[in-house]
């Protein structure tokens, strides 16, 4: 009698278990996911003992296992990803991920006292939401920081980040685009300048 | 056609010479790069980033350096104080383009804020406003036209006050004959006190943009044209007061590329 009533509690917990890891995994709250992922920056590469290049491996992470970075760029690059060639798209996207890894990674080493907080999640069709968030600063200043997401079967993938109403990649699409522009048109001239931007940063 | 109509304004500004010698981007002919320009939305650009150079070196030499002191001697609150009085200040411009949008609810906010901090505020030092809930807006006569439905305009870098756009710089131009000490001032042989605000307010926000402008610098592959979208953005953030865009928007600008859902 015991054992049978030990046996049922023991294979309901272990249904639990189950269900609460497949949901979890399929269908995850995008607000939990954006929480979790401040946490783990703020874990992760905020504090000034950590070096810049440690920074900048973990941020590298974080980027590539939370963002769609491959999306992002073709979206950066516009109307030139179609002129591009396959090798020059493949060099660019490589790049790409360096350019945000210089950008982004070392402006997380000065924040402190921050609170996060989810403001809400607005469905923008085709799979993706836009998760508002808000960030408190010490002195009493908040801003806005919505994050654009798109669900898979893998779960969640971020496609853009505004702050206060500016997008990351509407801003870089723009840069981008001058840049080609003032290269004749050719690609190869902004492969040139973010190869030369990653020597620079040290991001290569 | 479009940079003839341009030049004439631009001379009336009292620019004719500079954009005679620096001239006009030429306008493309192949439909993809036409498309490219109008969206870059920047016929005077080798004017407006001459301007932009210019300002930038300014800034390095006079302002830059003026901020730095600035943020390393005021303490925190003498600089939240300086920020609230700038702010206080404002109030009659803000009131009036509140209500020049028919936003009454936000001019209500405006006109208590400014009776609270004048008073309770001690000459508006103090925020005390904010802690009953009402809450800082900009507005700007740029924002007015544009919620009339006046276009931006070509981006245009202004010297000494940088980017810009017709839309915005006739904006200036209005806000500060709305503004009551404008009037005042000069009328008490006090004029050199709007100047000292100019200055005041150009350092002030200066000091609180100093890591983020440099690291913007040194990031950027091209940083006139970063700065002259991020001015876009913002600016369109201002006039939607901070309002979301319309979910058509964003579709629109992911389906751009339509390969963007899978990886190569």
């Amino acid at each position: 009698m015991i054992a049978r009533r030990t046996f049922l509690i023991g294979a309901t917990g272990l249904l639990a278990v189950g269900l609460a890891g497949r949901s979890a995994a399929a269908n995850i709250d995008p607000a939990e996911f954006i929480r979790n992922l401040g946490d783990e920056a703020l874990a992760q590469l905020v504090g000034s003992d950590i070096t810049k290049a440690e920074r900048a491996e973990r941020f590298r992470k974080l980027l590539v296992a939370n963002f769609d970075v491959p999306a992002i760029g073709k979206t950066v690059l516009g109307r030139y990803w179609r002129t591009a060639t396959p090798e020059e798209q493949q060099e660019y996207l490589t790049l790409f991920e360096d350019f945000l890894v210089g950008n982004y990674a070392q402006r997380f080493g000065q924040y402190a006292g921050e609170k996060f907080s989810t403001a809400g999640v607005r469905d923008v069709g085709d799979n993706m939401v836009t998760v508002m968030t808000l960030i408190a600063r010490p002195n009493g200043q908040t801003a806005r920081l919505d994050w654009l997401m798109r669900s898979d079967d893998d779960g969640y993938k971020i496609l853009d980040l505004k702050i206060e109403g500016i997008s990351m990649s509407e801003t870089h699409r723009s840069e981008f685009a001058s840049v080609i522009q003032n290269s004749g048109g050719k690609v190869a001239g902004l492969i040139d300048a973010l190869r030369k931007k990653a020597a620079q940063m040290g991001t290569g | 056609m479009r940079c003839g109509g341009l030049k004439a304004m631009v001379a009336a500004g009292g620019f004719a010479l500079l954009a005679l010698t620096y001239g006009c981007a030429e306008v493309p002919t192949d439909p993809d790069e036409r498309a490219a320009y109008d969206e870059r939305n920047d016929p005077l650009e080798p004017m407006n980033r001459y301007f932009f150079d210019l300002n930038d070196a300014m800034d390095e030499l006079v302002l830059k350096p003026f901020a730095g002191w600035y943020y390393i001697l005021l303490p925190n609150f003498a600089q939240d104080g300086v920020r609230n009085a700038l702010n206080n200040l404002q109030s009659p411009v803000i009131l009036g383009n509140d209500l020049l949008q028919g936003n009454l609810n936000r001019a209500g906010t405006t006109l208590a804020r400014f009776v609270i901090n004048s008073t309770l505020g001690l000459a508006g030092l103090f925020d005390i406003a904010s802690e009953f809930g009402l809450i800082y807006h900009d507005e700007d006569f740029g924002q007015t036209l544009a919620v009339w439905g006046t276009g931006e305009g070509p981006y245009l870098v202004l010297p000494i006050l940088g980017p810009s756009n017709p839309r915005d710089a006739t904006g200036r131009g209005v806000d500060m004959a709305m503004d009551p000490l404008t009037w005042i001032l000069p009328a008490y042989d006090l004029g050199y006190l709007g100047y000292i605000r100019a200055g005041v307010d150009a350092v002030d926000l200066r000091a609180r943009n100093l890591k983020t402008l440099d690291e913007i610098k040194q990031g950027a592959i091209d940083y006139y044209a970063t700065i002259r979208s991020l001015y876009r953005q913002h600016r369109t953030d201002e006039i939607r007061n901070g309002a979301p865009p319309d979910a058509v928007s964003v579709l629109d600008y992911l389906s751009d590329e339509p390969q963007t859902s899978e990886a190569p």
